[in-house]
């Protein structure tokens, strides 16, 4: 969960579900899950999701050098016109994806 | 920026939730029996990672008081000559050059010597009279010598095994072949851990000067057939303890928290639908790791021990020694730790013997010594067992000319502390140092008296596995009365 890597991963993860997952946020979350767990998420596992977002969000906008010191984790390029705020919040929760047991094992 | 969605499900999902499978899930739960916690944990899956979390343990109510509540095991590995450190033999200095008699090898299991012309080797260090009764110990071994009233001696153990690591096995498990739980599984799997914040079977590791390391397999500390939260976890000595412990830059322990409760309310949701016993261990680890980030670099950190506690073990603070790694052993046995086990390695002395010896003994005779001083200070020897054993002995035979090969047919351990009679000298080998003739002891056997010791009678920690109940002990092992304080 704190290697470079799994974290670097997450942040790849994080832009593709902004990117690729749709127009709302919620529709991002969707694309993400089943992108991880070929499957979709009940809506009380979306509540769950959302509270963690809706929070990283919020201390990301707070402190924006905190979400710029975890998007250099890596070597990945960040994309020109990221928010960073919005980018660490979902990277963390890309964190907690990809830490799922379901994601880890076959189940 | 992405709108963020509300508390209303995605019309997506609607079709999807409304198809829900949780009535066969649910009554696939109620016919094992496990329909009420199901159901409960439906509605709050905290309560069941709750219902994981903390383990009691499965000997209780134990069968004896217990005259120990934590076993601290220095595995000196390679195979120590007993030779060179607890067995003194001055007939074996005598024959020294001459061929060993055939009597006392015939038959018996050699190593790397099979095939070869076996000569005596004579011990490469004197021994000196120790403590009220006079105990012989190797000259190189002053400071465990100085304490040797405080220590059980046993010159008579045997072990099947020959090789370094079905040694180990038979050592850690009680057999040779892998995939038994090791012993500190076991004794967590029947006692539990007292330590809330770390695991309850912690491993470390140390090298010595001779530079030979070996590897010891991390499945030496697996928990085998038990569930996976008893295995041992393995703290660096060097560096970070465990790697990656600290957050990601930019995040915050409450932000980690919150990513962890996160994982954990997930996992403890999804094991509602798949009930997989394997889902509370990870629950449980992602809680400990979580702990961890915290207890760990609190528990190395030994700079503030204070010069005297220092001094009396030899180390500096992140040296990696195995000096270091016995004052950790005294720091977890104090946070409840219920099994510690360090390995100190480069024992393996086929050549090079005197030399080799010698930086063993500057590396490990201060530090067992500090260890036994610092835990009776504090009041932890009388419940704490300490066991210091290789995997097997060398033989009394030359290895081209500055060395011993492997050896099982008689070798010396000692243990410590917990209920052990202080002062003993146990058992005994033949006249060269070769099998175990009086009151020979086996690994069952020690393994057993362990057991006693912890209060558990060792034919009852059972575990059912491949249809059998499998123990520790195998289907062996005696309790060794007469070390029993």
């Amino acid at each position: 969960m704190n290697d470079p890597t799994y974290v670097e991963a997450s942040r790849a993860l994080a832009l593709r579900m902004l990117q690729e997952g749709g127009d709302d946020a919620t529709a991002c979350l969707i694309w993400g899950w089943r992108e991880v767990l070929s499957r979709y998420p009940t809506a009380d596992e979306m509540l769950t999701l959302r509270d963690l977002l809706s929070k990283q969000l919020a201390q990301y906008q707070a402190a924006p050098a905190a979400a710029q010191a975890l998007l250099k984790v890596g070597q990945m390029p960040l994309p020109p016109n990221a928010d960073p705020a919005e980018l660490a919040a979902w990277t963390n929760l890309a964190r907690v994806l990809l830490n799922l047991h379901e994601a880890i094992t076959r189940s | 920026m992405k709108l963020l969605p509300g508390p209303k499900p995605h019309p997506e999902l609607q079709q999807f939730l409304a198809q829900r499978q949780t009535r066969r899930v649910f009554l696939g739960r109620a016919a094992q029996g496990v329909g009420t916690l199901a159901l409960a944990s439906l509605l709050r899956p905290s309560l069941l990672a709750a219902a994981a979390q903390k383990w009691k343990g499965a000997a209780y109510p134990l069968d004896f008081p217990p005259r120990a509540k934590r076993v601290i095991w220095l595995t000196m590995a390679g195979g120590p000559s007993h030779l060179e450190t607890f067995d003194p033999k001055p007939k074996l200095a005598q024959m020294d050059g001459q061929p060993m008699p055939e009597s006392f090898t015939a038959g018996k299991q050699i190593a790397q010597l099979q095939g070869q012309k076996l000569l005596c080797f004579g011990p490469q260090y004197g021994f000196k009279k120790f403590g009220r009764n006079g105990t012989d110990v190797c000259e190189l071994f002053p400071q465990i010598g100085s304490i040797i009233d405080e220590i059980c001696l046993v010159r008579s153990m045997t072990t099947e095994a020959i090789n370094h690591d079905p040694a180990h096995m038979f050592m850690n498990t009680g057999s040779q072949i892998a995939g038994r739980p090791s012993m500190g599984a076991w004794i967590t799997y029947g006692l539990g851990s007292e330590a809330e914040e770390l695991p309850g079977f912690v491993v470390l590791t140390s090298l010595g000067k001779g530079g030979q390391n070996q590897p010891i397999a991390a499945r030496q500390w697996a928990a085998g057939f038990l569930p996976s939260r008893f295995q041992g976890v393995n703290l660096r000595g060097k560096g970070d303890p465990v790697l990656y412990l600290g957050n990601p830059a930019g995040v915050t322990h409450e932000q980690q928290k919150d990513i962890v409760d996160t994982v954990n309310a997930l996992n403890a949701k999804h094991d509602t639908i798949v009930d997989d016993p394997e889902i509370s261990t990870r629950i449980v680890q992602y809680e400990m790791a979580f702990k961890m980030q915290t207890s760990v670099p609190e528990l190395m950190d030994i700079k503030g021990e204070g010069t005297k506690t220092l001094d009396l073990y030899g180390c500096q603070p992140g040296d990696g020694s195995f000096a270091s790694n016995c004052l950790l052993a005294r720091r977890l046995a104090e946070r409840g730790v219920r099994f510690i086990q360090l390995y100190h390695k480069d024992w393996d002395h086929h050549g090079g013997l005197k030399e080799g010896m010698a930086y063993k003994a500057q590396e490990i005779d201060r530090a067992c010594m500090a260890l036994i001083t610092d835990l009776k200070q504090r009041g932890l020897l009388q419940d704490t067992l300490i066991v210091w054993a290789g995997e097997f002995g060398r033989t009394p035979m030359s290895q081209g000319g500055d060395g011993r090969d492997h050896h099982n047919a008689g070798f010396s351990i000692w243990m410590c502390g917990g209920g052990v009679k202080p002062g003993l000298v146990y058992g005994a080998t033949d006249e060269l140092g070769y099998s175990a003739i009086e009151n020979p002891v086996d690994v069952h056997d020690l393994h057993a008296t362990m057991l006693r010791l912890l209060g558990i009678e060792h034919t009852k920690l059972t575990v059912k596995f491949q249809g059998l109940d499998v123990r520790l002990t195998s289907i062996a092992g005696k309790v060794i009365e007469d070390v029993l304080a």
